[in-house]
């Protein structure tokens, strides 16, 4: 006899952090996931159980995303971004309500611009199963130096510097601050899982491309002070690494793979394996094997 | 709020207390002096209520006063390094290099582990990145406010797991002429006194300029002897001489050697261990940094004190740990 979800969501309620600076991607897997949940690949993955109560935001911007188009950025009056899934495992049976507070870039970069954070979203900590941490493979993780040769042609020139400007400072640091926040005045478990998730990893490895196509070496590379940080942390961070791109290549430009139903353009890289299996951070975060 | 005596100290607009004693200065002034000098209206009930949440602060928005940083010296094994030289002698762009070294790799075999002075990094670096869209590359200057105030990185030893605190407490070249001048000075320099490590940065450029040579090298004769007379250094202090600029000494390395000749003989014995290292940090004769030398540098940060005896812990490759967290292999 199948069992009302609403009681199964009121004995295990499980609560994934999204970190995240702005425009990270987080968005776009939330929706991905949405399909993806809806569409199991197999037997085994994580499968949704019903529709959430509340689904505003993730209707808010299903249509553009599955029309392949890049969705706008999360506006920030809009308190209420919260999305629940509702998902099952088929493996175990377990059946819950997953719950992705969708806390946008701003307030993450706020945390660091300002220098404080909401009391409410502190204790809304403590409860968290694990972190979903968002980068883009697409994005600077720091500011460029004018070293060796630009600094010579640089000298021979004249110009205005910018004064400085907190928001600009390199995207790998903001985020490890942020971190620190979380697991030293949050309250989190400790040691916390954390699945790194490099969002638009359809950018990695085109021609010319000399970066690692396996995401925890890219990570170690491209995002170096984040993987020492993570991995010199162990009583903080239990972590793995994933590459994603939620819409299976860049938005808006989709092309052929518009004819693909979202839940089968979308993919995953873990180690150096591909997945259609978007679902597979969440069971490694939740312990769902 | 905190007020202070001194019309000089910031307190009352962002918290940092001039002297880096943060809650112990003996210049603040009791709360009840400050309810009678300052007037504040207090805030309607109006404005408290239209607050839509209740903000926490977070740390690291300024380097940490004495008052945090012995917070961390308390948490286990940590290092204070103190940084004293000329004005622009090139002590904040090698504090800028080993953040941005760290920003894209373990350094001299330690990785990150965290730190508390992220922002006041990032702004060192800023008017050296092609973000700033700054055409020639410089350092923010340091300001006197800052001379008992320190840098924070704890950095996680990849060979034994060993994590260790840094303090690094960059005086500027105004303060270190003026502790040359007066020992009332130098002896506000309150950090030296539990350093572990003073280096003294030498200006390259400047050894290479027959014009700016002696003052240089006799200022930084001086302040070791300051240091020294005071008692804020000695045995208990690891020296450091570093020439910087290295890509502007070319042609005048018989100085350098003359002067680190002349330093050994003269402080070799006085102080712990002395030790000499010529480096660039920001090069601009299209050479590029000097990093193993600035790793090498780092290494000897942590991996030396002769303060208290170093603890020797067991070699255990990170690939051998029965468990993450266990440095020890158990």
């Amino acid at each position: 006899m199948e069992s009302d979800p609403r009681q199964a969501m009121a004995v295990d309620i499980q609560r994934v952090l999204i970190i995240g600076l702005p425009e990270t991607g987080k968005t776009s897997f939330i929706q991905a996931l949405d399909e993806v949940l809806k569409h199991p690949a197999s037997a085994q993955d994580l499968c949704a159980s019903g529709l959430a109560h509340d689904r505003s935001y993730i209707q808010s911007g299903k249509a553009d995303f599955l029309a392949g188009k890049k969705l706008g950025r999360t506006l920030r009056p809009l308190e209420n971004t919260s999305v629940e899934l509702w998902f099952e495992h088929p493996p175990t049976g377990k059946r819950g309500r997953l719950h992705l507070p969708d806390k946008k870039g701003e307030i993450f970069r706020d945390q660091w611009v300002n220098r404080q954070w909401d009391k409410d979203y502190r204790l809304s900590l403590k409860g968290i199963a694990g972190a979903l941490i968002f980068l883009r493979a697409d994005e600077k993780p720091r500011n460029d130096e004018r070293l060796g040769i630009l600094a010579m042609e640089a000298s021979k020139q004249g110009g205005t510097p910018r004064p400085w400007d907190i928001k600009a400072a390199s995207a790998q640091v903001q985020l490890v601050d942020v971190l620190q926040f979380i697991i030293e005045y949050g309250g989190v478990p400790r040691p916390l899982r954390v699945a790194v998730l490099i969002s638009a990893w359809d950018t990695v490895g085109n021609e010319g491309d000399l970066r690692p196509r396996e995401p925890a070496k890219f990570l170690e590379r491209e995002w170096s002070l984040l993987a020492q940080y993570v991995r010199a942390n162990p009583q903080y961070f239990n972590s793995r690494i994933f590459g994603v791109s939620a819409y299976g290549g860049p938005p808006d430009a989709l092309g052929p793979l518009l004819e693909q139903a979202p839940h089968e353009r979308a993919w995953l890289v873990d180690g150096t394996e591909t997945t259609r299996d978007l679902t597979r951070p969440l069971r490694w975060l939740l312990e769902l094997h | 709020m905190l007020r202070c005596k001194l019309d000089n100290c910031p307190v009352a607009k962002d918290g940092r207390c001039l002297e880096g004693r943060g809650a112990d200065c003996p210049n603040l002034l009791p709360e009840a002096d400050v309810s009678a000098t300052v007037a504040e209206a207090p805030k309607s009930a109006e404005v408290r209520n239209s607050l839509p949440t209740v903000l926490e602060p977070l740390p690291g928005r300024a380097p940490l006063d004495v008052a945090e940083a012995r917070m961390f010296t308390q948490r286990g094994p940590s290092i204070v390094v103190a940084l004293a030289g000329m004005p622009e002698c090139g002590k904040t762009s090698l504090l800028a290099r080993l953040h941005q070294m760290f920003q894209a790799g373990s350094v001299a075999g330690f990785d990150f582990a965290g730190s508390h002075t992220l922002p006041y990094f990032e702004e060192l670096n800023w008017l050296a990145t092609i973000e700033s869209g700054v055409q020639q590359p410089t350092m923010k200057r340091s300001s006197s406010q800052f001379d008992n105030s320190f840098l924070h990185i704890a950095v996680q030893s990849i060979d034994n797991g060993t994590r260790t605190e840094l303090l690094l407490n960059d005086i500027t070249g105004e303060t270190f002429e003026k502790a040359v001048a007066s020992q009332v000075e130098c002896d506000k320099l309150i950090s030296l006194a539990r350093a572990d490590h003073l280096v003294v940065v030498v200006d390259g450029a400047a050894l290479a300029e027959l014009l700016l040579r002696h003052h240089h090298i006799e200022q930084t004769r001086d302040f070791l002897q300051r240091v020294l007379q005071s008692g804020q250094c000695g045995p208990q202090t690891a020296l450091h001489i570093l020439i910087s600029k290295l890509d502007k000494l070319h042609g005048q390395e018989a100085v350098a050697v003359k002067m680190e000749t002349e330093s050994r003989a003269r402080f070799g014995a006085a102080f712990g261990s002395i030790n000499f290292w010529r480096i660039a940090a920001r090069p601009m004769d299209g050479s590029l940094p000097t990093e193993e030398r600035i790793g090498r540098l780092f290494a000897s940060w942590v991996g030396t004190t002769h303060r208290y005896p170093m603890p020797i812990l067991p070699v255990v490759p990170r690939s051998a740990w029965a468990r993450d967290f266990c440095r020890y292999g158990i």
